[in-house]
C-alpha cells in the first residue's frame, strides 16, 4: 500500500454521511478517557492528532537528538469499530556525523471496542496494529519488514468508589499490552567498514504501558465543585508509562527492555484537547536526559457531528433515558 | 511531506466548522456539585450544550434510592434541566442525569449534595 492511498482511503470513506446517536470520543458512562500521548486510549473515535511532536536524545553513544513530528487520524467504521492511519517523520541528528531526516514506516490500526461497562466506567478493546515495512526511510530506522503487533486494551475510572473516597472517584487507569510479530525472523547484512556479512535477528516483542490520570472536570460535574477558575476544571494531571520487551528470537542482540516514564497533563475543551507531557527514560538504553512531548488532538465528532464525525455504519437510535435502581 | 500536507489541510478543514456541536457535560449545578445546603424549592442543571428534551431527563434519590424526583428540559432555556422538589428532609441526596446533545451525543453522569438540618 502506498503512503498517499492510505491515507486518503479513510478520508474518502468518512465523507460518506451516517446517522442517528453516538458516544463518540472516550465516553464510559460518567467518565471521559482523553487521548493519551504516550499510549493509545481504550476507544474507537472519529479523531485527529496533528501534530505530536517530540524531542528527546536516544540511547546511542554519543546520543543522537531525536526530533519527531507525527499525525495519526482515527475514523469509526461502525460504533465500536475504527480504523486509524499513523505517519511520523523523524530528523536525527547525531555528533561528528551527518544528519539524517524521513518518515517512519507507516501505521495502520484496526480496532474493536468489544466491552462497554458504563456503570462500572469500565472499557476493553482489542487491535491489531500493522507497521508496514519498505514505507519509510532506512535512514532514520525504519524496517524493512512489516510488524504485526495484536494488542488489548482496557480503560477504568474509579466513579464507583465510596463517597466516603470521595478525592479518588476522579482517578482513571487505562493500560495496553501486546505482542509484537515482524513478518521476517531475521535478515542480512554486509557491514560497510568490514565487508563481512552479518545477519540480523529481528525479535519478537512484549509491549506495554499505562496511563494513571486524575480528571479534573470529573471532580467538578461528580464530586464536588470547588468553584476553581474555569482553566483548572480542564485539566487532566497524567503519568504515562510505554515500556517493550524483547521476548523471542532476541538471542545475542543485546536488546533488553527499554521505555519512558512520562509525567504531564492533557486541557481538555470541547472541541480538541492539548497535551504536554515530559519524556523520562527507564534506562540508558531508552534515552539519555529528559524529553519532551505535545499533542494537539481534535475531536472530530464534535467538530462535524453531522459528517465525518459519525461512524460510517449502524449507529444506534436515539432511545429515551433509563435509570436503573 | 505529502501525508503532512494532506494532514495539515485536512486539520484545517476540521478547525473551521459549519455547524459544530460539543458532548453535553454539566457545567454546574444548584445546589452544587458535593455541596451542603438548606432544603432547595429546585434542583437546577446546566449543561454545556443544548439538549433534546425527548431523550433527556434528571433523577433526584434519596440516600435509599427512592425516587424523590424527575426533572425535564427547561423549555425557556434548553440547555437547562429543572427538578421541582419539596420539602427535603435533612439528609443525603444524589442526581442522575442522561442527556442527549442536539448534534445526537449521548453522555451520562451523576452527583451528590446534602441538606443540613
Amino acid at each position: 500500500m502506498s503512503r498517499s492511498a492510505a491515507i486518503l482511503l479513510p478520508l474518502a470513506a468518512a465523507s460518506v454521511f451516517a446517522a442517528s446517536d453516538a458516544r463518540a470520543h472516550c465516553y464510559i458512562g460518567a467518565r471521559f478517557f482523553p487521548a493519551t500521548l504516550g499510549i493509545d486510549d481504550p476507544c474507537v473515535a472519529d479523531e485527529l492528532s496533528l501534530p505530536t511532536v517530540s524531542w528527546s536524545k536516544t540511547g546511542d553513544d554519543p546520543a543522537a537528538r531525536e526530533l519527531e513530528l507525527s499525525t495519526e487520524y482515527s475514523k469509526r467504521i461502525t460504533e465500536y469499530f475504527g480504523v486509524s492511519v499513523g505517519s511520523t517523520w523523524t530528523h536525527l541528528s547525531q555528533p561528528g556525523m551527518p544528519s539524517a531526516s524521513g518518515f517512519q514506516n507507516l501505521e495502520t490500526t484496526f480496532k474493536y471496542q468489544f466491552l462497554n461497562v458504563p456503570d462500572r466506567e469500565f472499557v476493553m478493546s482489542a487491535a491489531l496494529a500493522v507497521e508496514w515495512g519498505n514505507t519509510g526511510a532506512a535512514g532514520v530506522g525504519a524496517e524493512t519488514f512489516t510488524t504485526y503487533t495484536p494488542t488489548l486494551f482496557m480503560g477504568k475510572g474509579f466513579g464507583d468508589l465510596p463517597e466516603t473516597m470521595g478525592w479518588a472517584r476522579p482517578i482513571g487507569l487505562t493500560a495496553q499490552v501486546g505482542y509484537s510479530v515482524p513478518s521476517s525472523r531475521s535478515s542480512m547484512s554486509i557491514d560497510p567498514d568490514s565487508g563481512d556479512l552479518s545477519i540480523d535477528r529481528h525479535p519478537q516483542f512484549l509491549t506495554y504501558g499505562f496511563s494513571l490520570q486524575y480528571s479534573m472536570p470529573y471532580l467538578k460535574s461528580s464530586v464536588v465543585d470547588l468553584q476553581l477558575p474555569d482553566f483548572f476544571n480542564h485539566l487532566i494531571p497524567i503519568v504515562e508509562g510505554s515500556f517493550q520487551t524483547p521476548v523471542a528470537n532476541n538471542f545475542g542482540t543485546g536488546i533488553g527492555t527499554t521505555g519512558t516514564i512520562n509525567p504531564g497533563v492533557i486541557w481538555v475543551g470541547d472541541y480538541f484537547q492539548v497535551g504536554v507531557e515530559a519524556l523520562v527514560p527507564i534506562n540508558r538504553a531508552s534515552g539519555s536526559g529528559v524529553g519532551v512531548m505535545a499533542q494537539l488532538h481534535l475531536y472530530l465528532d464534535d467538530i462535524f457531528p453531522t459528517t465525518i464525525g459519525r461512524p460510517l455504519f449502524g449507529q444506534n437510535a436515539p432511545a429515551r433515558p433509563v435509570f436503573g435502581n | 511531506m505529502h501525508a503532512f500536507r494532506l494532514a495539515t489541510a485536512f486539520a484545517l478543514l476540521a478547525l473551521s466548522p459549519a455547524d459544530a456541536h460539543a458532548h453535553a457535560v454539566l457545567d454546574h449545578a444548584s445546589p452544587s456539585v458535593g455541596s451542603t445546603v438548606s432544603a432547595p424549592r429546585e434542583v437546577h442543571l446546566y449543561f454545556t450544550q443544548a439538549l433534546e428534551p425527548r431523550f433527556s431527563a434528571a433523577q433526584l434519590r434519596s440516600s435509599s434510592g427512592a425516587v424523590i424526583g424527575t426533572g425535564h428540559v427547561d423549555q425557556a432555556d434548553p440547555k437547562q434541566i429543572v427538578i421541582p422538589v419539596r420539602g427535603l428532609a435533612p439528609g443525603r441526596y444524589k442526581v442522575d442525569w442522561k442527556v442527549l446533545s442536539v448534534d445526537t451525543h449521548r453522555t451520562e453522569g451523576n452527583f451528590g449534595f446534602e441538606v443540613k438540618p
